[in-house]
């Protein structure tokens, strides 16, 4: 369990409020002035009245509903942050699509573009999705909302860029904008060339705990390479 | 036994208005002359009371004498209206002590210590007045506030301070006695009207500088009937009118104690003052005050024939 404004639990030291509400306002309330205590002084003292609190259980209840009040300022939750996951169901994706320049050869952005649609058509009502495209930048098109067409639209409006790649950056910028969200599922779908220079220059991947990634490898189309086999060479006398 | 709580008046036949419609009298002359006229009309009907307030002399009738006073043999023989007049005492000094610091501020039932005191205190001055004495008044609280020195040509004035005294401040009742002491320039009567919470020892040995003096004391306890029982109450927070201490009370569980320390406190006085020669009674608020005229008469006439 935690704590998401643990400062705020400073405010149980109220709790003392009622406590002395309960033992000053007695005084008040029962005060009666008389003409003199001569009388009540030489009386032991063992026969005065223990000062004790009126109405205890009164008491507890205050004192219970106002440390609920301090404890639910202070945001507490079971799991990982934030609470009440459970409260949502539905998905949320973020499609991460690499538009670097292997991208713009041999067909890859146009299947590329085509997972992502597919990506989109499998959000289901009430599911979120947005959409990052990243190159050596990462740029947020469409942050997480219900609005398929829009994301959908957002898609159609991206271009192949001319950049080289830096993938791990882009993994971790899209697990932020699902950090703080509080569906029931939650991934990425990479869609990518996976050129291998873009991964091994920004290191180890690290993204938040809950969160599925889907790599869709984007193949380009095999090109046909002409090689030397063999060379002889002839001499000739004239 | 002095500790009288029941009302019945001493003088039978005599009706007596009740203390805490005296204090609804803002006039002490008409509290003062309705009460003492009643109560000695009563001592006329009845002779047998072991007290007598003898005949001197008549004098004519005056427009604005008592009708009760008016001796009927006399005008059965004369046709002519006479009133009675008694006999002159020693035409003494006295002098009216009345504690009005702020504890004579108590009266949960309507009448007030103070009330109930400035009405006593108006009466036996009164009745001190149709003795031919000569009547002062001392005020007190921690210290002198008013001072009258006795005489027979300024009640009215005594009066006066009665109708507007008021009760205000802490107060302490040895310091006073003593200073009284000084003042008195001859002796004679003082009559100390208060409610007495005050060490018994304490208030003795200043009663006796006094009597050592030349005086004769009187002492009338006055307090109110909730004063000798705590109120019925499970837990209050008593707050001493006076010096402002506060302290929490189980009532229920100290009341017998309580009203036990105020009677012991009551007999001590009795028997100390008596020791001393001092009349000493007591009275609540809510007595009729012929209890206290009466006391006070047979203190007078007794002293008169030791004399």
């Amino acid at each position: 369990m935690g704590w998401l404004a643990p400062l705020a639990l400073a405010g149980l030291a109220a709790l003392a409020v009622p406590v002395l509400v309960h033992l000053v306002r007695r005084e008040e309330h029962d005060a009666l002035a008389f003409p003199s205590l001569m009388f009540l002084e030489r009386i032991h003292s063992r026969v005065r009245e223990r000062r004790t609190l009126r109405h205890p259980w009164l008491l507890v209840l205050r004192c219970a509903a106002l440390a609920l009040l301090v404890a639910a300022f202070a945001g507490p939750y079971l799991l990982a942050p934030p609470p009440g996951a459970e409260a949502r169901g539905g998905r949320d994706r973020v499609i991460v699509l690499d538009r670097s320049y292997s991208m713009r050869l041999s067909g890859s952005w146009e299947r590329a573009v085509g997972e992502a649609r597919a990506a989109i058509a499998e959000l289901g009502a009430g599911d979120r999705g947005a959409l990052l495209v990243f190159d050596h930048d990462t740029r947020v098109v469409h942050e997480l909302d219900a609005d398929h067409a829009r994301l959908a639209a957002s898609l159609a409006a991206v271009r192949p860029g001319a950049g080289h790649t830096r993938l791990i950056a882009a993994l971790e910028r899209a697990g932020t904008l699902l950090a703080t969200s509080d569906a029931a599922a939650r991934d990425l779908v990479l869609i990518s060339d996976l050129q291998r220079s873009g991964i091994e220059r920004d290191g180890a991947l690290h993204l938040p705990a809950g969160i599925g990634l889907d790599v869709r490898r984007i193949a380009g189309d095999p090109a046909a390479n002409a090689a030397v086999a063999n060379v002889d060479v002839t001499h000739e006398r004239l | 036994m002095w500790l009288a709580r029941d009302n019945a008046a001493p003088v039978a036949g005599a009706r007596f208005i009740e203390p805490r419609v005296l204090a609804r009298i803002a006039s002490m002359e008409l509290v003062a002359k309705t009460v003492v006229d009643g109560f000695i009309s009563g001592l006329h009907r009845a002779p047998y009371l072991g007290l007598s307030v003898e005949f001197a002399e008549h004098r004519a009738y005056m427009p604005g004498d008592d009708i009760r006073r008016i001796d009927w043999r006399v005008y059965g023989r004369t046709d002519r209206l006479y009133v009675k007049e008694f006999q002159a005492e020693t035409n003494a000094s006295v002098t009216l002590l009345l504690d009005v610091s702020r504890s004579m501020d108590y009266g949960p039932a309507g009448v007030t210590k103070l009330d109930y005191a400035r009405c006593l205190v108006a009466s036996l001055g009164y009745l001190s007045l149709t003795q031919r004495d000569r009547v002062g008044l001392v005020t007190f609280s921690e210290d002198l506030e008013t001072i009258r020195p006795p005489s027979g040509r300024h009640f009215d004035r005594i009066l006066h301070t009665l109708e507007t005294v008021h009760a205000g401040k802490a107060g302490e009742l040895i310091g006073p006695l003593g200073k009284v002491g000084q003042l008195l320039s001859r002796r004679g009567i003082l009559a100390l009207v208060s409610d007495l919470y005050v060490d018994a020892q304490a208030l003795t040995d200043a009663v006796a500088e006094l009597r050592h003096r030349g005086n004769d004391v009187m002492v009338f306890h006055v307090l109110d009937p909730s004063e000798l029982e705590l109120p019925a109450a499970s837990t209050r927070q008593f707050i001493d009118m006076e010096s402002g201490e506060r302290m929490p009370v189980a009532t229920e569980q100290i009341r017998p104690r309580y009203a036990e320390a105020v009677r012991a406190h009551i007999e001590r006085l009795g028997a100390l003052l008596g020791e001393q020669d001092v009349d000493y009674a007591f009275f609540d608020t809510s007595m009729a005050l012929d209890h206290a005229l009466f006391r006070y008469l047979s203190a007078r006439q007794r002293r008169a024939r030791v004399r």
